[in-house]
């Protein structure tokens, strides 16, 4: 499913209030962390080099980049890859496909998302 | 900050909504009974559950599954103004459930990685080489790495189960290559979802039992680490961290020096 933009980082208003929602939320204890990934011990496979002209964004930082979902269907379909957007594996006739089609864009059940993101504007607005 | 009357407001507002995730992975499908009937097989996160039969005949089991499993079990307060009806026809009901044979909890810890090369080529890349690098990875660990379809024991009473000496104290798990989750930009890309009974290496509750945690910018030197620190100890690295999903469906975020709820 295509990520949604206006909950993502992207959203400004999501920056600016993150750190005081987290405040209000605070009766839950945070996480254990660590800065960063340890140095590996064991010998382990070199970073295989990208193809041309693609390249990794170091610059941006990752905080805030999983868009968030309710539920995340993983489909088990033996495939180590597939066609760009999945729902036209097998000329469409797929599990994905299927869901998309109830849960995407003008799907019976896609109003739970449509009524909320115009709600979500409205209040952006005011 | 004016009153804690705004803020509450701004926090129910920017809960996210009812958002379903839908991808394909690597894992071969569960073999149902009877060979010729083509199915597929699903896990859905963070619910930990595993679907091992829905069958491609009928529509009737894609409807069992969001009906069942996926629509929310309560509407946003923006739906209240909608007909009973309406609002019944959004929200999940637990009868669909009895109409898909055979789930169960997910108890093994569950590796995804992005190598959806035909969407883009830096996960396609380094995909395949970050989960050949946890398949080594893992059983240095103890942590044994399942391969092959889940198997799923029939029994008369139409009941499934194990198929026996599945069920281990031995922490287990499976790793698979799956389609694009987005910013293919921060590849490696890889969420790690730890099963609701999961201990730590010291024999603990796992902090992150039931959560799932996404990684980006993963490198294969970086596996080994990840490996340690969170799939066996538990803690969120920093630097790699994506974000986060809790078994209620809370999100996690990096906030000041610390990973807390969104």
């Amino acid at each position: 499913m295509s990520p949604r933009p206006l909950i993502t980082s992207s959203w400004p208003a999501t920056r600016i209030f993150s750190r005081h929602i987290s405040r209000v939320q605070s009766s839950q204890p945070p996480f254990p962390t660590t800065p960063s990934c340890p140095s590996p011990k064991c010998a382990c496979a070199e970073t295989p080099v990208l193809p041309g002209g693609l390249h990794i964004n170091y610059s941006q930082p990752l905080n805030g980049t999983m868009a968030p979902y309710a539920e995340q269907v993983v489909i088990c379909t033996s495939q180590m890859d597939w066609k760009s957007r999945i729902e036209d594996e097998n000329d469409g006739d797929n599990l994905a496909a299927d869901l998309k089609e109830l849960l995407g864009r003008g799907g019976m059940y896609r109003d739970v998302r449509l009524c909320s993101l115009s709600y979500v504007k409205s209040f952006y607005i005011l | 900050m004016n009153s804690g009357r705004n803020w509450s407001l701004i926090y129910v507002i920017l809960q996210p909504y009812h958002n379903v995730s839908i991808i394909n992975a690597s894992f071969p499908p569960s073999v149902p009974q009877r060979a010729e009937v083509q199915t597929s097989s699903a896990y859905l996160f963070p619910s930990f559950k595993y679907i091992p039969y829905l069958p491609r005949v009928s529509f009737d089991s894609v409807q069992a599954l969001v009906k069942g499993y996926l629509l929310p079990t309560k509407l946003n307060p923006a739906h209240d103004s909608l007909s009973p009806i309406h609002r019944d026809r959004l929200l999940r009901s637990k009868e669909y459930q009895s109409l898909l044979y055979g789930v169960r909890d997910v108890e093994d810890i569950v590796v995804l990685i992005c190598g959806h090369g035909g969407r883009d080529g830096r996960c396609g890349t380094l995909g395949p080489v970050i989960q050949e690098e946890f398949k080594k990875a893992l059983p240095r660990e103890g942590i044994e790495v399942l391969q092959g379809p889940v198997p799923i024991r029939h029994q008369n009473g139409g009941n499934t189960g194990y198929l026996a000496g599945v069920a281990s104290e031995k922490p287990t798990a499976r790793t698979g290559l799956i389609s694009h989750i987005g910013g293919h930009q921060f590849a490696g890309n890889i969420i790690i979802y730890i099963p609701k009974k999961a201990k730590t290496s010291a024999g603990e509750t796992h902090p992150l039992a039931g959560c799932g945690i996404w990684y980006g910018r993963v490198e294969p030197k970086h596996v080994e680490g990840i490996v340690n620190r969170t799939i066996l100890a538990g803690e969120i690295i920093e630097d790699l961290f994506r974000g986060g999903i809790m078994q209620d469906g809370e999100i996690l975020r990096t906030a000041g020096n610390a990973v807390r709820v969104l």
